[in-house]
């Protein structure tokens, strides 16, 4: 955790609220990110203004010195789960996050822009966990640890599921291209 | 080939993902007034209840239970309390799982946060029992006319899961995890992902085994010996 983030969570625990719209104006992108992901859908900033107002309250439970960010996804991660409530509800949405921008160029390469789309595709087809996982590593560029603590997993999960799901993704990418 | 881990992080930046809204106005407001909390008062009776207990069977426990109480504590989220009978434990109210209802292996799943784990030694269940949001999964199973059954708990966010048991937890090891074998019938207290406290007491009037996987705590209830019940443990599939 960085130093300022120590601080302010301090001072926010001391009940500073300008302390603590440091931490909010910090991390609402990747709290927003996380929940949109994770198939917050329409109500992704709902989840995040609500995590948020909640992490504030939890602060006294907070230990000292742990990384905050993490901490805070964990809090989003479950508001998610509270705000949508059914996993297949949550899946669809999830899935439908996973879209490409329109190409920025007027002509994209081909096959670059393809495979792209068949790595995005197998990214969806992931049972929802793997998905997750991959998710808050590469899309959030979260560390096995931070991933850990976000999705209330074990570490040595997160490792596990990580590998499966990248060599899925890996053997999905080589079929197509071999197909191509 | 293209590192596929760099692939993935490119990707992220080709996902169309809305622009963050903007909550500080909105958190300061709410952070600003007061929460009227009626979950925080009882929450912390809970507490208080809790550790009552566990001072009540630290205090009233055999030296050799007292030894391990240390080691139990610290278990799967599971607290394991002793008491010469039930009559030793703190008030525990008797209330049912909230919201249970009776449904299928499908449906279960698609309601619940964790993933289903079912024993393949016993087989697709005769009934499937959700309860408290789906944040509790039972199994149920009648054997030769004997009944098992398995409770699998959330256990998400540290829950406790309280016991009160009149004899010696069994330390039992299963697959490089440890699992706990439970002789006689016991209440069961865990938190839920909110924080409140809740109780389940003993279905079934038979030795228990406990233990956690992946973040879910289970337990598994059966006239069965504990030979079987490991294996039965053993045999769990997501």
């Amino acid at each position: 955790m960085t130093t300022e983030d120590a601080e302010a969570v301090q001072r926010a625990q001391d009940g500073d609220p300008d302390a603590y719209e440091i931490l909010v104006a910090r991390y609402t992108a990747p709290a927003h990110r996380l929940a949109y992901f994770l198939g917050a859908g329409g109500d992704a900033d709902d989840v995040v203004q609500e995590a948020f107002v909640k992490a504030y309250r939890a602060l006294p439970r907070y230990r000292a010195g742990a990384p905050f960010l993490p901490w805070l996804l964990r809090i989003v991660a479950n508001e998610t789960k509270n705000a949508v409530r059914g996993r297949k509800r949550r899946e669809r949405l999830a899935t439908r996050a996973l879209d490409l921008r329109p190409a920025d160029e007027p002509y994209p390469q081909v096959a670059e822009a393809e495979r792209r789309r068949v790595l995005l595709e197998s990214l969806r087809s992931l049972a929802g966990k793997d998905r997750e996982i991959l998710v808050c590593r590469y899309f959030l560029d979260l560390t096995e640890a931070e991933t850990a603590t976000t999705l209330s997993l074990p570490v040595g999960t997160v490792k596990s599921r990580t590998s499966r799901a990248l060599a899925r993704l890996r053997a999905r990418l080589d079929v197509e291209v071999l197909d191509a | 080939m293209p590192d596929i881990e760099r692939e993935l992080r490119e990707l992220a930046t080709t996902v169309v993902v809305p622009e963050p809204p903007d909550v500080r106005a909105a958190v300061r407001a709410r952070i600003e007034t007061p929460s009227p909390s009626p979950v925080r008062p009882v929450r912390l009776r809970w507490v208080a209840a809790v550790i009552a207990a566990l001072v009540a069977a630290t205090l009233i426990a055999s030296p050799q239970a007292r030894a391990a109480v240390a080691h139990v504590f610290r278990f799967a989220g599971v607290d394991v309390q002793w008491g010469s009978n039930a009559d030793d434990a703190p008030v525990v109210p008797e209330s049912p799982l909230p919201g249970a209802e009776p449904t299928d292996l499908t449906a279960a799943q698609a309601q619940a946060e964790f993933e289903i784990s079912v024993p393949t030694r016993l087989g697709d269940p005769d009934r499937v029992i959700v309860a408290d949001d789906a944040r509790v999964v039972s199994l149920l199973y009648s054997r030769s006319g004997r009944p098992i059954r398995l409770d699998e708990f959330d256990g998400r966010l540290e829950p406790i899961f309280l016991k009160t048991v009149d004899a010696m937890a069994v330390p039992t090891p299963l697959e490089g995890d440890l699992a706990w074998w439970l002789p006689g019938p016991h209440t069961v207290r865990y938190v839920d992902r909110d924080g409140v406290v809740r109780d389940e007491t003993a279905r079934l009037a038979a030795s228990t085994l406990i233990w956690e996987s992946d973040g879910v705590s289970f337990r598994l209830e059966g006239n069965i010996d504990r030979a079987e019940a490991i294996r039965i443990a053993e045999s769990l599939q997501h």
